[in-house]
């Protein structure tokens, strides 16, 4: 009904440029206070005119569906010069500012909106120019804040709008499978669509339009046991377009599968033990292990140095990467290439910061070689690799896309499950421990989080017997693993590649269903010399009282 | 045109069913437990709302929520000992157990509202269970509270079905208005910021509870509102917004009543910007009705409410003070949510049931000058009658004491300008060199506890220094008016004969609810001024670019 008003509005992102052209060299040359102040040595804007669609479904059912243009600007102001500027110290009113425009923006809106946030950036980057000044006093080897590299130009036709009727229908399909489960809490399914363009303008005459789409689905399905023990479990699928989804009747297969697991796990017995000893994480759990423990030593943006502040130093952050550390056993290879698939999610040929994308070999034999750079520079490099990515009111930094991890020898699972029965027979046992997924923690409800462990918790967790009997067990939790388990790895297995999500900074998780930076990775089963696990017993008081209306008829 | 009907045909008798099953398997299942429940109430929300704004002279947004939220409120123990009474001490940081749980908007399926509700009901009986442990301890260890007071007014429950008219609305004919509007004020080169936005809602409350309620209600609204922002030329961000409440958007202006509407508007805000700021003073205040009806909202209002005076930690300012006089004997204020309008004018506050089932009535506060009683919830007061119907909450909350639409009249009255005349004598009486007059504000907020100045701000946005030599008056800008209610309310000496009406939202501990002030202008002796917070920033480096066709620069001068 009313979104007919919308569906007129021309989505064209060309028309809305030219005032940022002009606003280019007009503001960085005048913005400047009379007293005097640091010059504009680099601006830059994004505007990002996408059409996007958000889904929430639940047992068939529509709770939530939003559909509209979705336009945005931002502006980054660097003052200074590129050896030092406002960037790379805490704060966040630091220089970059981003705005809504108008579902139907035009260039009259886009010039006040420059004008406004240009104003809002410059004023707040001179300040954060004089605190860095005043407090951070660069080492002789301080390798500088930015790399000037000269005008980039590419521009992206613009996509094909996509239908969002089959969307809807799509989630209130796949969320109806979750219909009559027992012990259900939750059985949701979230779509997040968006199709557009993001241009990059700035004043080394860099003009890049490159192309924004995104389809993003999570089935999540959360039940609540008799004994208090709630169990969520989700499948993410992230395409480019809705088109390249699965067909509907695999989508229904997958999240029946899902939920026929979630149910597996929740007639498991709770571990009633320490484990320490191998463990084998298969699957989404391997792809998982690497990509919150080894990830994030690929990403080469240094960190914010800290403000110090009436409260104490706030933003410190150490630069936990390094070149030359070895991070996996002798004989792996880690390859990051946003260009080598441009039909996965994650890639891309041109980076937020208009710098043409590159394939990068980070980890040889193990032993990291290269980081994933912004045009931010640090002591190895000043060259960016073109994996510059995040928020728009942040100074992007380098982050993972479409990562390929391979071992130097993958053996079959009888083997794995051979030499993992080899492992565990010093700690007296006959079994193991192998891990096939973790839970998500984009798909926790709850708010506030404290302590957060490197490693999520394990949902799908297997006692596997000498005699290959498989026992299922639910109710632990990892203790001490940091990303050191990694070179603990005693052999690979089959290769596994899924859609991953990323939180918008270094070192965040992705929070929300469908909210965070698209990745791809490609990664092997592991087997793992020694992990510790923990019983995490369900809380007795989060046993219902009043039975499950599915189950009324067996107590009421 | 669009329909604002999406509930009606949804609230059909299987989802009372529905919600009436699942409250009695839940009481049969309480009842074998070792803690019982006494009261159970399932209140199911239904809203359909749009929303069109513009800014910068073009369409900003367009968005269409319906909307259904559940809300279960459960009480275990009994009605004088419940889940409900407020914890002292570190027990009070425990956790709330209650969550607004979105619904479906489009489908009927049974099983989705059946699960929904198990998870709600079942979570608050467990979180109950927890609340009660500590509750029993804390009147172990703790001394007695200060009021001894039930927890809860057991009531018979009420049937009736009073869903309110469906609307309908072009959304097209206002899209043109509102970007119009928007276009307009982008003339002027000191409106640095601005959006004009129309919400239309239609809600309906299926409200059912264990005493045999069943009551279908809701309401209308729209509201059509500006705002434009500037930063003056000292830093000060100065703002200025209108706004139109009405039950039904075809009660909204013509296109060229609004044209003018937002001209007077642009026109204010660029005298902001020109006008001095304020300094602080203690004096002669005249409020004009809006600011006085904000004026006794946040003074008085707020002090009323019933469960305020059984908390130990508020400041209970009136608590003892029933058949005292406390304003001049030519006032009464009342607070009568069955008011649908005031003349001419719709009502913000105005419903027919409140949030815990019972019929909207109106509440004596203050008779001839003496304190004549509280607003009340169902959370009952030692002397005093049960709940008048201001149990309110915005969804997902606990409903609590509120106003609604908080009256004010004056048996006593004058005209505009005698009142006026009697400000400058009184300017003159106490030797200074002006007096002011509010006749604007922005909002304002009030601090009840007792850990804390027991104090109100009341955000003036239009005040004018009203000089004793006869001086032409002089806008200006950059205070507050701040004070303390027992003293404030001692130098009310005179009323007007003109009453204007103040309609707003009002955020509290029960979330965000719509209300009205009327009130007459008032004179108080002795008010006191304190300056406003003060943007630090520099008005913007370079102009503000100039329209297309070159008529920012024409703009208000």
């Amino acid at each position: 009904m009313i979104l007919a008003l919308l569906f007129g509005i021309s989505w064209a992102l060309e028309p809305l440029l030219p005032p940022l052209e002009e606003s280019l060299p007009r503001y960085s040359t005048e913005l400047t206070f009379d007293e005097g102040s640091p010059p504009i040595y680099h601006l830059r804007y994004h505007l990002r005119a996408l059409h996007t669609s958000t889904i929430q479904s639940s047992l068939g059912e529509l709770i939530e569906e939003e559909h509209r243009p979705f336009n945005q600007i931002a502006v980054e102001v660097r003052v200074g010069d590129p050896d030092f500027d406002n960037t790379g110290f805490y704060g966040w009113q630091n220089g970059f500012s981003m705005a809504s425009l108008p579902d139907r923006a035009t260039p009259r809106s886009v010039e006040l909106a420059a004008w406004r946030l240009t104003d809002t950036a410059f004023k707040q980057a001179v300040e954060q120019f004089s605190r860095k000044k005043a407090q951070f006093k660069p080492p002789e080897d301080h390798p500088g804040d930015y790399t000037l590299t000269g005008p980039v130009s590419a521009t992206a036709l613009p996509p094909p709008p996509a239908q969002h009727e089959p969307l809807r229908e799509l989630a209130r399909a796949l969320s109806a499978e979750f219909r009559g489960l027992p012990h259900l809490e939750r059985g949701q399914v979230f779509v997040g669509h968006e199709v557009g363009r993001h241009a990059v303008l700035d004043t080394e005459g860099t003009k890049v339009i490159r192309p924004m789409t995104e389809t993003t689905l999570r089935a999540m399905l959360q039940i609540r046991l008799p004994d208090g023990h709630r169990l969520v479990n989700d499948r993410l699928w992230s395409v480019l377009r809705p088109e390249d989804l699965p067909p509907l009747e695999d989508l229904k297969a997958e999240v029946r599968q899902m939920a026929e697991e979630l149910a597996s796990v929740a007639d498991a017995p709770v571990l009633d033990q320490e484990v320490i000893g191998p463990v084998l994480f298969t699957d989404a759990a391997a792809r998982d292990l690497f990509r919150y423990l080894l990830l994030p030593q690929l990403e080469g943006t240094p960190p914010d140095s800290p403000f110090d502040t009436y409260f104490g130093e706030i933003g410190e952050k150490s630069d936990t990467v390094r070149v030359g550390r070895r991070v996996l056993p002798p004989g792996w290879t880690v390859v990051d290439d946003p260009t080598s698939d441009l039909t996965r999610p994650g890639s891309f040929t041109h980076d937020y910061e208009g710098t043409p994308a590159t394939r990068v070999e980070a980890v040889e034999s193990g032993v990291v070689r290269r980081l994933l750079t912004s045009r931010v520079p640090r002591k190895e490099t000043d060259q960016s690799t073109g994996h510059a990515r995040g928020s728009f009111s942040n100074r992007m930094a380098g982050r993972t896309s479409v990562t390929t991890i391979t071992p130097p020898r993958q053996r079959n699972p009888r083997r794995l499950h051979r030499m993992a029965l080899r492992l565990a027979a010093p700690y007296g046992r006959d079994w193991y421990l192998r891990v096939d997924r973790l839970v998500d923690p984009a798909v926790r409800d709850d708010i506030f989080r404290f302590n957060e462990p490197a490693l999520p918790t394990p949902l799908v967790l297997v006692k596997v017997h000498a005699d290959g009997r498989e026992e299922r067990v639910r109710g632990a939790k990892f203790t001490g693993v940091e990303r050191w388990i990694l070179r603990d790895i005693i052999a690979a297995g089959d290769q596994s590649a899924a859609p991953i999500l990323l939180g918008f900074q270094p070192g965040d998780a992705a929070r929300g269903a469908t909210t965070g930076l698209p990745g791809w990775l490609e990664a092997p089963d592991v087997l793992i010399g020694e992990v510790e696990v923990l019983p995490a017993p369900p809380r007795r008081r989060d046993a219902p009282v009043l039975s499950h209306p599915h189950l009324a008829s067996d107590g009421e | 045109m669009i329909p604002l009907w999406l509930f009606t045909a949804a609230l059909a008798s299987p989802v009372e069913e529905i919600l009436i099953a699942e409250r009695d398997r839940a009481i049969q299942t309480f009842s074998k437990e070792d803690e019982q429940v006494h009261y159970l109430a399932i209140a199911l929300h239904e809203t359909h709302k749009l929303e069109l704004s513009a800014v910068d002279g073009t369409l900003a947004r367009v968005h269409e929520q319906p909307q259904r939220i559940l809300d279960v409120d459960l009480r275990v123990g009994t009605p004088e000992l419940d889940s409900t009474r407020p914890l002292r001490g570190l027990s009070a940081y425990e956790g709330s157990q209650k969550k607004a749980l979105r619904l479906s908007v489009d489908g009927e399926d049974p099983d989705a509202l059946r699960v929904a509700l198990w998870r709600a009901i079942d979570s608050q009986y467990r979180g109950a269970l927890q609340r009660m442990v500590m509750i029993r301890a804390e009147h172990t260890v703790k001394i007695e509270e200060e009021v001894e007071a039930d927890d809860f007014e057991p009531r018979e429950g009420l049937v009736d079905t009073r869903l309110p008219v469906d609307i309908t609305f072009d959304p097209e004919a206002w899209e043109e208005i509102l970007v119009d509007l928007s276009e307009q004020v982008d003339a002027s080169p000191w409106v640095f910021g601005q959006g004009v936005r129309l919400t239309v809602d239609r809600s309906v409350q299926t409200f059912i509870d264990t005493e045999g309620a069943k009551l279908r209600h809701g309401r209308t609204h729209a509201r059509l509102s500006l705002n434009l922002r500037t930063v003056a030329e000292d830093g000060d961000e100065v703002s200025v917004f209108r706004a139109f409440d009405v039950h039904d958007p075809a009660r909204l202006p013509e296109r060229e009543v609004l044209a003018a509407w937002a001209d007077q508007a642009v026109q204010h805000l660029h005298a902001l910007r020109e006008a001095p700021r304020g300094t602080p003073y203690t004096g002669p205040v005249l409020l004009e009705g809006k600011a006085s009806a904000v004026f006794f909202h946040e003074v008085f209002g707020h002090r009323v409410e019933g469960h305020r005076q059984k908390r130990e930690w508020e400041g209970r300012t009136f608590a003892a003070k029933i058949g005292e006089r406390i304003l001049p004997p030519f006032i009464d204020v009342y607070d009568d949510p069955s008011l649908a309008r005031w003349g001419e004018i719709d009502l913000n506050g105005h419903y027919a049931y409140d949030d815990e089932g019972v019929p909207a009535q109106r509440a004596e506060l203050v008779r001839e000058g003496r304190f004549a009683g509280f607003l009340m919830s169902r959370s009952p007061l030692p002397e005093v009658e049960g709940s008048n119907g201001h149990g309110r909450r915005q969804p997902g909350r606990e409903p609590v004491a509120r106003m609604a639409n908080t009256i004010v009249h004056a048996r006593q009255a004058v005209s505009p300008k005698e009142l006026r005349a009697k400000l400058v004598a009184e300017v003159r009486r106490q030797g200074l060199e002006y007096g002011y007059i509010v006749r604007d504000i922005d909002g304002g907020f009030t601090l009840t506890g007792r850990m804390i100045p027991n104090s109100f701000n009341v955000r003036a946005n239009t005040t004018f220094r009203v000089y004793a030599d006869g001086r032409p008056d002089e806008l200006v800008r950059g205070i507050d008016l701040v004070g303390t209610p027992l003293v404030a309310f001692q130098n009310v000496v005179a009323a007007s004969t003109e009453v204007e009406v103040f309609n707003g939202h009002c955020g509290a501990e029960s979330g965000w609810v719509p209300v009205s002030g009327v009130a007459p202008g008032l004179l108080v002796s002795r008010l006191e001024f304190q300056l406003k917070e003060k943007g630090q920033e520099r008005p913007p480096l370079i102009d503000k670019p100039i329209t297309a066709d070159g008529s920012a620069d024409g703009g208000v001068q």
